[in-house]
């Protein structure tokens, strides 16, 4: 049953990690907005990050339809399951996810403030602040320019390294750190998250309100309680650990009961 | 069967979104396309003019050239054309009365300019016209847009102007209101929810892709300011040469050519255009130019100044050489090592 589960999630992070890595092939800079954070600074970027993006366009004080019309579409198909399975850097925090904790609701709300300070910060410095402390645009702007000859190690660079050595070092501490708190991607996505056609489905009458699906979530919610939470990153996790069938996970194109 | 229907809906949405190349700084379009004017008489023609580059373009101006019996009467400029903004003119094109029936070649003549710093550049460009004249009405009135003469000022874009921060940040606190309002415990929340959220989907993509959205983003995505994204730190004071390097430009004796790449856009690019400045006002040997990526991404391709599709400025390279350096850090130091010569 878990292998059912986990295999086509590590393809679809895979899958993630091939696009947000695709200008290897050289093909360069597309239209595409991603569907979650990752640098467009990275030199192997083919897509625009959605965050980067918002930001230039509040400078350059441009209505963002196309912007809108992609997060919604994104949103619309899953959700935060992009978080769950696609995002490289909540692959990176999967992949640092020792120690399962429980999340603490207000401090999640700060991912909130963290998007509403980026478009503010933006609009009253024309800059993109964000970008200067990004843990994504850290690791995959930062450092491989690093090694290209292009950055040095200066004060910009070493707070971006600060930024990033936090980050990992909360994300090892509890798991899905940045997801859960802090990433502003993640807020915009949440906000999609019940509408969303990638669902987490609960048959109350088959729940036998083990917890047993709390202990494996990696966001550290209470996937039995509220399936539909804000914070759920829909990686299924929690309908492998259930051990009567009563959560499932899967697309819901109409509405059920 | 989750995996493959969420790779079926990820070529779904990559198809939907597909690339296509960037365009020149104004784009100019005539409607009607095919213009009929009887004679005598005169056809409005709207000209849109659509600035799709990260620029701003100044003092766009139109004449007619090569019309014969055609004449429009002088349309002020239009002073600015914002970022990925547009505007038109609607002119009153005019015939003789004399005008002999038939097909006309005439076209539209356009000026502008932009500028980085004290740097300015004209631009020329040029819209061929598909004209008709018509024998004149046999009787009656005389078109009712001749009555008043031709109406040729510069009229904005119906559409709203560059929206300011505060009405975006308006609209997308409404909308993000109104989709957790949607999408909370309200009865029917979801279904109402998709609704919406779709015609976001619909809606938004259709008018950003119309109003070339898509390579704005490509635009922005396309080009690495250094100090954008954290690499460096911006800096807007005016370079200062050691006299250490003063010393040493002023020994410079083998010709050096420099091309410094900038975006208008960039923050690090003024200080590293200024120091190029500065250095060759300290030696008769140093030739420099500038080179706007946006508008020449073929001559930073060849001075390797492109990784994987993104260029990065600012950049500025030794030619004889083909040696380049990238950023501001330290760059009196950088920049004298590029030319060659020690303080």
């Amino acid at each position: 049953m878990r292998e059912r589960r986990i295999r086509p999630r590590r393809f679809g992070q895979a899958a993630g990690l091939l696009l947000g890595l695709f200008g290897v092939t050289g093909i360069g800079m597309t239209h595409l907005i991603f569907p979650g954070l990752h640098c467009y600074a990275c030199p192997w970027a083919v897509t625009v990050c959605p965050i980067g993006l918002m930001q230039n366009l509040v400078i350059f004080g441009t209505v963002p339809f196309f912007w809108i019309g992609a997060i919604a579409a994104y949103g619309l198909l899953a959700g935060r399951g992009f978080c769950g399975w696609f995002c490289p850097f909540g692959t990176l925090n999967d992949l640092l996810a020792f120690r399962r904790a429980r999340i603490r609701r207000p401090a999640s709300l700060i991912k909130f403030g963290v998007l509403a300070g980026t478009i503010v910060a933006a609009w009253a410095l024309a800059d993109t602040m964000f970008c200067k402390l990004c843990p994504a645009a850290s690791l995959e702007a930062s450092i491989p320019y690093l090694f290209l000859g292009v950055a040095s190690v200066n004060r910009p660079f070493l707070v971006h390294m600060g930024v990033l050595g936090g980050t990992l070092i909360g994300m090892v501490l509890i798991a899905r750190f940045w997801c859960r708190y802090l990433c502003p991607m993640g807020a915009l996505l949440s906000l999609f998250n019940r509408a969303s056609f990638l669902r987490i489905r609960l048959r109350s009458d088959l729940c036998a309100d083990c917890g047993a699906c709390t202990a494996e979530c990696p966001m550290g919610i209470e996937p039995h309680r509220d399936h539909d939470d804000h914070n759920c990153i829909k990686c299924g996790d929690c309908t492998d650990a259930c051990p009567s069938g009563a959560l499932s996970i899967g697309w819901s194109w109409r509405r059920r009961p | 069967m989750i995996f493959r229907r969420a790779l079926a809906a990820a070529a779904f949405v990559l198809i939907g979104l597909g690339a296509s190349a960037q365009e020149p700084i104004l784009r100019f379009s005539v409607d009607p396309s095919a213009i009929v004017v009887p004679a005598g008489g005169t056809a409005t023609v709207t000209v849109r003019v659509e600035n799709e580059s990260l620029r701003e373009a100044d003092d766009v101006e139109v004449t007619l050239v090569g019309s014969g019996p055609l004449s429009i009467e002088p349309a002020p400029p239009i002073r600015v054309v914002p970022p990925f903004e547009a505007a038109r003119w609607d002119l009153a094109l005019a015939a003789d009365a004399g005008a002999a029936p038939g097909a006309l070649e005439a076209r539209l003549e356009f000026v502008y300019t932009y500028c980085v710093g004290d740097l300015c550049f004209q631009i020329f460009d040029a819209y061929p016209l598909e004209v008709r004249i018509d024998a004149p009405a046999a009787d009656g009135p005389p078109r009712e847009d001749t009555a008043g003469g031709a109406e040729t000022s510069p009229i904005p874009e119906q559409r709203a102007p560059a929206a300011s921060p505060w009405r975006w940040g308006a609209a997308a606190a409404a909308g993000v209101a109104l989709v957790i309002v949607l999408v909370g415990r309200v009865a029917g929340g979801r279904a109402a929810a998709r609704a919406m959220i779709g015609v976001l989907v619909l809606g938004g993509l259709a008018v950003g892709v119309a109003r070339r959205q898509h390579e704005q983003a490509q635009a922005i995505g396309s080009v690495l300011c250094t100090s954008c994204v954290g690499i460096e730190e911006p800096s807007r004071a005016a370079p200062e040469l050691s006299s250490g390097a003063i010393d040493a430009l002023a020994r410079l004796a083998e010709p050096r050519e420099l091309v410094v790449f900038y975006a208008p856009w960039c923050h690090s690019c003024p200080y590293a255009e200024a120091m190029v400045e500065a250095a060759a006002a300290r030696s008769e040997s140093i030739r420099y130019r500038f080179v706007n990526v946006e508008e020449d991404p073929e001559a930073a391709r060849e001075a390797g100044i492109v990784e994987s599709g993104r260029t990065i400025v600012p950049a500025i390279l030794r030619v004889d050489t083909g040696d380049v350096l990238f950023g501001i850090d330290h760059l009196e130091r950088r920049l004298l090592e590029l030319i060659g010569v020690s303080p």
